[in-house]
């Protein structure tokens, strides 16, 4: 009974958050990088996808290491399921 | 495992079409929806069809590991070009100030080493699902 | 009512129906629909890139490695190291037990009868689940032994706690019982 009281305050108080962050929303707006990238975007790489703009040129560096994190991952679950000593 | 044979026929004839579905998305990602990784993934689902219509199919697990690993240098490599052209690292290679329709070599280029790394790398972590306690 | 705010009251059903299912086999389908349906509202809402992810991964990828666990799990194999009829087909009392068992939890059971050369590191060699034996102290009493890990132990002991003759012994997965 306890648990379920204590799991309900928990409850209303992160909705209470959500709410206070959701009326903040509009006093936050920063369009200066929409701006830039929709102004300059297409002429500096040349992609018309500005996603694809995104993430191949200003951010690429992010980029490369989100594919290191994928090969990271495979050679993770082959070491574990290699490991079994089955032949 | 018992197949239905209606399953294996419409996956025979679905195969080539989700290829060529996922390197058109792969290959046109600089200038329509889509990318290397959308792309990879989709070809890794087409690859999975194939299971259905042999499901006693074995695949070299180290091979596509090692295939894998040099895409990712090839990739590393690639983006570090910039640095002789451009004298920046991580950038496009193509100098600043040509044409636009150049620029757009670096992209397809990139897009496809990711999407051939993503499809490779699903389609280890899915074979060795499928083998493991076979 | 437009047809964004239908789909999201949709989505909310699917994912208390996912919450409150059971059965783990439609759970997979029902997640791959709610995959579906949030990649059509990422359409709607402009963002056709993580529509094209989402409807790749999230109804095609997870739901597959999803339903090949539940396949993989779905065999109960036990070894048999006795020589009188306790775990004989329709006439054994254990046999009736471990029947009942599986058939409460939709496994598949299977009792393979003992030999002495695959006993050795039969956990890790061949997937075993269970393995019956005679107590070498008391001569009534069968051990049934399995893996400490496993949750399907648990509920076999929970099962079993009133059955005199039977004792639930739980082995780490690395040690080896000889």
């Amino acid at each position: 009974m306890i648990k379920r009281m204590f799991a309900i305050i928990i409850l209303v108080v992160i909705m209470f958050a959500f709410w206070l962050a959701y009326l903040e929303i509009g006093e936050l707006k920063n369009e200066y990088a929409k701006n830039y990238y929709l102004d300059k975007g297409f002429e500096e790489t040349g992609s018309k996808n500005l996603v694809t703009a995104i993430y191949l040129d200003y951010r690429l560096f992010d980029s490369i290491f989100e594919a290191g994190i994928l090969l990271l991952a495979v050679t993770g679950i082959m070491f574990m399921s290699k490991n079994d000593e089955r032949r | 495992m018992r197949i239905s044979l209606i399953l294996v026929c419409i996956s025979r004839l679905l195969y080539p079409f989700i290829l060529l579905f996922g390197f058109y998305i792969i290959l046109n990602g600089d200038k329509s929806p889509g990318g290397g990784f959308q792309g990879g993934v989709i070809l890794a689902t087409a690859f999975f069809i194939t299971y259905f219509i042999d499901p006693k199919k074995i695949i070299n697990l180290k091979l596509l590991v090692k295939i894998e690993k040099y895409l990712f240098a090839l990739i590393l490599i690639v983006a570090c070009i910039s640095y002789f052209t451009n004298g920046e690292f991580f950038t496009n290679f193509i100098p600043v100030d040509s044409p636009i329709e150049n620029k757009r070599i670096f992209l397809i280029l990139l897009n496809f080493f990711i999407g051939l790394k993503v499809t490779t790398g699903l389609i280890a972590v899915f074979s060795a699902f499928i083998e493991e306690g076979r | 009512m437009r047809i964004e705010t239908l789909l999201q009251i949709i989505m909310i059903i699917i994912a208390l129906t996912i919450i409150l299912d059971k059965d783990n086999l439609r759970l997979v389908i029902f997640s791959s629909a709610f995959s579906l349906i949030a990649a059509s509202l990422y359409y709607m809402n402009k963002s056709p890139d993580v529509a094209l992810a989402e409807a790749a991964i999230g109804s095609a990828i997870i739901p597959l490695i999803f339903i090949i666990a539940i396949e993989k799990q779905k065999q109960f194999i036990v070894v048999n190291h006795l020589n009188d009829e306790f775990l004989d087909r329709d006439t054994g009392k254990g046999y009736k037990v471990l029947e009942e068992f599986a058939k409460h939890y939709g496994l598949k059971l299977s009792v393979y009868k003992n030999d002495d050369g695959q006993i050795q590191g039969a956990f890790r060699e061949r997937n075993i689940d269970l393995i019956v034996e005679k107590s070498p102290q008391d001569n009534r009493k069968y051990l049934f032994i399995g893996k400490k890990a496993s949750i399907l132990m648990n509920k076999l002991e929970q099962m079993t706690k009133d059955i005199e003759d039977i004792k639930i012994i739980k082995v780490e997965e690395s040690e080896r019982y000889d």
